[in-house]
Order: structure tokens, then sequence, then C-alpha cells
């Protein structure tokens, strides 16, 4: 198949509009980071010195000693319990037959249908009557149980995908249905699970309502996207501030994604099947 | 090693269909038994009731003397080669064919994996990934990862099928010695007739859920038990002609064929399906009686003999129902209302090759002749 020259033209011409508009306004935020604190910018100007002094009084003046380790603990335990449940359901409803089997996997989506802002409320009563606001467990539990809706049905769909024959042939081979799961399904399904496990990583890093609404009163255990906000009522005027202090809290999210985004993309299913 | 006995198995499928009708079946100790059908005949599914992939819905499943109908097929001790192979794309070959044994000592499962990769010579491609190998490769190693375990018995399913056919020659010998050499208990599913017959110590013909036919390749060649299996086994296939019976011989246009007194005195009307194997003809000498004009339509070169397809006019072909699934083969007759005529094919001697709209008269062997029911297609003989 060729394309003409005019269409390839479009393409690239649409795809350069659409990455100005992703890029620009990170070098913005870049180039606003590197003023001196406190100084005072509109839109994109040069500073006339770079300093790396904003970012230095961004992470003492914003908490994020503090704030970064909530961040942590929240998001490593969301990842851990969310990932292996996700495996665990996603498993059981794309390989088992079993009454209700069907009816139940819709059930786990009507979590991805409901917005989340529809229910922080009642669940911040709730969370107070068992004792737990003001605990890294209002932010875990929370979070934990909504991205169970999404990694379940993102699990269903690879476990689906992986060729029948070869759990088949596991079961043949005398392998339980645990054994078929952590020796043959998960092994495989390391560019989905890894996939899944930055997604959630990257839900919960950023995640701002529930932080605000569960743990704001407490200062340990206020996580760092809560750190930002407070840094733009406290410190109103200082945008470069804020501008450093966006860049370190995107940081890990940034990493992680460059680290493994080629897992994303390589499959390991070449040559289970014929090929 | 152990004999396999299905007593009346049944499968119906959630949506009603039924898909093995009562099969009863044994296959003995150290047996090789072929399971083949045209596709959707249940052969696949019977084989993967016997694998316990599948619960029967009625019936019995014995394997070895014990009763495995409810087991898992954890359980039943039997290995399976899928047609897609199904390796373990994450683990290498040694890995592959040690996964089923892994609880083993160490020592033991270096030693087997070694020993049934020596057989089938793929020593050196222990330590490769599934991806790395080529088809033929993979067909072996999906093989070992089965004889490794040495179950009571092995389950094939279609294993030659995705091989290039030079390949698949190649592979049906190594599979005729590796049979000899470790003699387990064997069922083996094939569409492939050309493969029944090679393989199979026994060949179990199916249709519709149920066994046609079960006997010896020779058997299901020689003494078919209808006009299905006639059709089915045999390579052209059998031509099958419905043919008035006048006194004592069936008219298949201008030649006259005798029918035994036995058969004519189990037919309800003067009509009988004449079955003549391609092999029946031959070149007409002048004191043939039997002999048949046939207009060559087309003449595929063999290299050692040439298959001719001709049409006889005035003839009707059998019901397509008798040998239905397979009724694409039986050529543009089949549908003819108009003008009846039937296309048959004739296997002759290369060496004078006919061409398409010669006329040839060809003579029939009276010794190769079957007669079968030309309502139930039960052979008659």
């Amino acid at each position: 198949m060729s394309t003409s020259r005019a269409e390839r033209l479009t393409t690239h011409a649409v795809l350069i509009v659409f990455s100005a508009l992703v890029i620009v306004p990170m070098l913005v935020i870049v180039v606003t980071a590197l003023h001196p604190p406190g100084a005072l910018t509109s839109g994109f100007s040069l500073p006339s010195s770079f300093s790396l002094e904003t970012f230095r009084q961004a992470w003492v003046t914003g908490h994020f000693s503090t704030y970064m380790r909530s961040s942590v603990i929240v998001t490593v335990a969301v990842v851990a319990i969310a990932t292996l449940l996700s495996t665990l359901a996603g498993y059981a409803l794309a390989t088992m037959r079993f009454r209700g089997a069907e009816l139940l996997s819709y059930v786990f989506l009507i979590g991805l249908m409901v917005p989340f802002e529809a229910m922080v409320i009642p669940l911040y009563y709730d969370l107070r009557e068992q004792g737990l606001t003001e605990t890294y467990w209002a932010l875990i539990l929370p979070q934990a149980g909504l991205s169970l809706s999404f990694g379940t049905f993102w699990m269903r769909a690879f476990f689906r995908a992986v060729p029948r024959q070869l759990i088949e042939a596991a079961r043949v081979d005398g392998a339980s249905s645990w054994t078929v799961l952590w020796r043959i399904l998960v092994p495989l399904g390391w560019p989905a699970l890894s996939t899944l496990m930055v997604l959630l990583f990257m839900f919960s890093w950023n995640e701002f309502l529930l932080a605000l609404v569960m743990v704001d009163a407490s200062e340990a255990h206020r996580t760092a996207p809560l750190g930002l906000a407070n840094f733009q009522s406290r410190f109103g005027a200082d945008v470069p501030g804020a501008a450093a202090a966006s860049l370190m809290v995107a940081l890990p999210v940034f990493v992680l994604y460059l680290f493994l985004h080629r897992r994303f993309i390589r499959g390991m299913l070449g040559g289970a099947i014929k090929g | 090693m152990a004999e396999i006995v299905l007593d009346r198995v049944a499968k119906v499928f959630d949506e009603g269909a039924r898909v093995l009708d009562d099969v009863s079946l044994s296959v003995a100790d150290g047996e090789l038994l072929v399971l083949v059908g045209p596709s959707g005949c249940g052969k696949s599914t019977l084989l993967r009731v016997i694998a316990g992939l599948e619960g029967a819905s009625g019936g019995r499943v014995t394997i070895g003397g014990r009763d495995m109908t409810r087991e898992p097929p954890a359980r039943r001790d039997v290995a399976m080669v899928f047609q897609d192979y199904a390796l373990y794309p994450h683990m290498t070959v040694r890995r592959n064919m040690a996964f089923a044994i892994r609880r083993q000592r160490a020592e033991e499962v270096e030693r087997r994996v070694a020993a049934v990769a020596g057989m089938l010579e793929i020593s050196d491609l222990l330590d490769r990934r599934p991806r790395a190998l080529s088809g033929g490769q993979r067909q072996r190693v999906a093989m070992g990862r089965a004889i490794v375990r040495e179950p009571q018995a092995f389950l094939m399913d279609e294993p030659l099928s995705n091989l290039d056919a030079k390949l698949r020659v190649t592979m049906r010998a190594e599979l005729i010695k590796l049979h000899r050499a470790v003699s387990t208990t064997t069922v083996y599913v094939t569409h492939d007739q050309v493969e029944a017959m090679t393989l199979g110590d026994r060949v179990a013909l199916m249709r519709d859920g149920r066994i046609e036919q079960c006997g010896s390749p020779r058997d299901l060649f020689e003494r078919p038990a209808n006009a299905f299996v006639a059709a089915f086994i045999g390579l052209p296939p059998m031509n099958l002609v419905e043919a008035p019976v006048e006194g004592e011989r069936a008219r298949l246009g201008a030649a006259a064929i005798a029918v035994p007194p036995q058969v004519r005195a189990r037919l309800a009307e003067p009509r009988v399906v004449v079955g003549l194997r391609p092999s029946a003809f031959r070149h007409a000498a002048p004191a043939d009686d039997a002999a048949l004009a046939a207009d060559v339509d087309l003449v595929e070169d063999m290299g050692t003999d040439v298959h001719v397809f001709f049409a006889v006019p005035g003839l009707r072909p059998a019901l397509p129902g008798l040998v239905r699934a397979v009724d694409e083969l039986s050529g543009p007759g089949a549908d003819a209302a108009v003008e009846p005529s039937v296309e048959c094919v004739a296997r002759l001697g290369a060496g004078r090759p006919p061409r398409a709209g010669d006329r040839l008269t060809l003579a029939i062997d009276p010794g190769d002749v079957h007669f079968f029911d030309p309502s139930t297609g039960a052979a008659l003989r």
C-alpha cells in the first residue's frame, strides 16, 4: 500500500500540531521553573539567569519530604493490592465458567461508569465512622477498590486473548488453576501486567480529590498533589515555585514511563502458536 | 500404558447441540487409533472428552481400568499434542518439556528430557524459546513434551495439519516409528484420510457425532459399511452412481454390471447405488461387454498415473445425503437436475494419457464393485 505525498504531509502536519499542543505547555513549565524564586512571570519568558534555587525552595516550603513519602506509601500499596486482586478476578472471569460470571463482570464495569465525585462524600462519612479518615487506609482502600474495576476489566481482556490451548495444555500436564495462573499466564502477561501497574501508579499518584477530602487535616498524611494545591493558596504569587513543584510531582511517573514504555509495546506471545 | 474404553459417551453443549451421540469405542493397550471425519463430526470433541477438557453429558470414560468420567484432566495421566502445539512461549524447550514432570528429582527430570530430546533429535534446541523454532521443530518439541511424561495414553489433535505437505509426510513416517518405539496407547484425530490410512492400527470414521465404522484401514477401504465411508476413504473418492436394476444387472449407461442375488434380494425397488473405485476402470479391450463411453472433462496427470474426470449422461448421482459432508468431492453432477449426468473419476495408467474432449471406452472390473442401498446408504454384499 502506498500513501500519496499529500496524504503524508497532512498526516505529519496534524501530528506536529498535536505534539506541539502537548510539548509547548511542558516547555513553558520547565522554563518557568528555572526562574529565580518569586519572580513575576507571565506566559513564556526566558529568565535572565537560570537557577535551580527554585526547586530547592519549593521542596522545603512545599513539605515534599513528608508529602512524597505519603504518596509513595499510598501508591505502592494501591498498586500492589489492586494488581493482585485484578489479576485474580480477571483470571476467574476470563477462564472459569461459573454461575453469574457474565453478570459479575458487568458489576465490575459499573465502577468504571459511576463518577468518583458522586461517591466521595458518602465515602467520607463511612470512613469517618470507621475512624479511618486521616489515615493512609482512607486513601489506600477506596483507590484500590476503584482501581479494581479497571484492573479486572484489563486483566480479563488479556487472559481472554491468551490462546485457550495454552491453558488446556497446562491443565492436561497436571497443572492446577493456581499453577496455570502463576506459572503460565502471569509470566506471559508481564506486558499487560506492567502496563496496568504503571496506569494504576499514575491514577493513584495523581489522585487529588480523595486526598483533599480524607487527609487534608493531617499534615503527616498529605500526599504530594495536595502539597501542590497548598502551594498555590499559600504562595499565591510564586509561579516559578508552583512550576518547580509540579515538575517534581510529575517526575516519578515520567521516570517510570521512560523505563517501562518499551515493555508496553513488546509482546511475548510470539511463537506460542503457529506463527 | 492403558486401554481406553468409551461407553455410550454423549456430549450436548449448552446451546443444545448434540455433538456426540452415544459413542462406544475401545482402544487397546498400545494401539494407535485414528479418529477421522469431516469437520464438525465430533472427533475433536471426543478427544477432549477423553482428555477431560470437556465433561461428558452421558456415558463413561475408562482409562487403564479406572473410571475417569468425572476426573479433571490432571488426574487422567494422559498427554495431549495440540494442533497449534501450545508450547509455553516464555519457557525454553527444556522447561517446556520438563513442565509436567517438574516435581520429580532434578536429575531424573534432566535424564528424561535428555533422553527424549535425543530420540527426537532436538538436543541442540533445548535452550531455545519456541519463537526461535521452525514449525517442524515446534512440532517435535510438542511431541517431546508429551513423551517425557511417560503417560498412560497420548491424545493427538491434528498434530501435523500446520506443517507443509512435504514435512507432513516426513513427520507421519516418524510418528509411525515413534509409536513403534514407545508403543503407548494413542488416539489420533485428523480430517485427512491419508493420515488415517497410513497411521492407524485401526480407524474410526465419524459423522454427526457417531462412529460410522471402526476397523483396520484395509477394512474401511475394502468393506465400507456404507456409502459415506466408501466416499470418505480413498483418493480420488469412490464414484457413487444410482443405477436402475434390470433383471440381474445394474445398468450404467451403455454398460451393465451383474448384481449378485443376495444384493438383489435386499433391494426394495429396482434401484441400487453402485460404488466404483477410480481404480476399477481400465481402457476397454474389444472383448469387454461392461464398457462405458466416457467424454473426458479433465485430466490430472499425477506422474505415475492419471486421474480422468468424465461425465456419464443418463445416470443420477447417489442421494447427496448418503455421502453428505463429502459432497464437495462428488463433483458438479450433484445438483444437475435438468439433464441428469454423473461426474466420475477414473485412475488410469500413465501410458497413453487422454486429453480433455477425448471419448474413451472404459471397462469396469467386476470384482471391484460395491453396492449400497439407495435410501439408507448401507452396504449390500
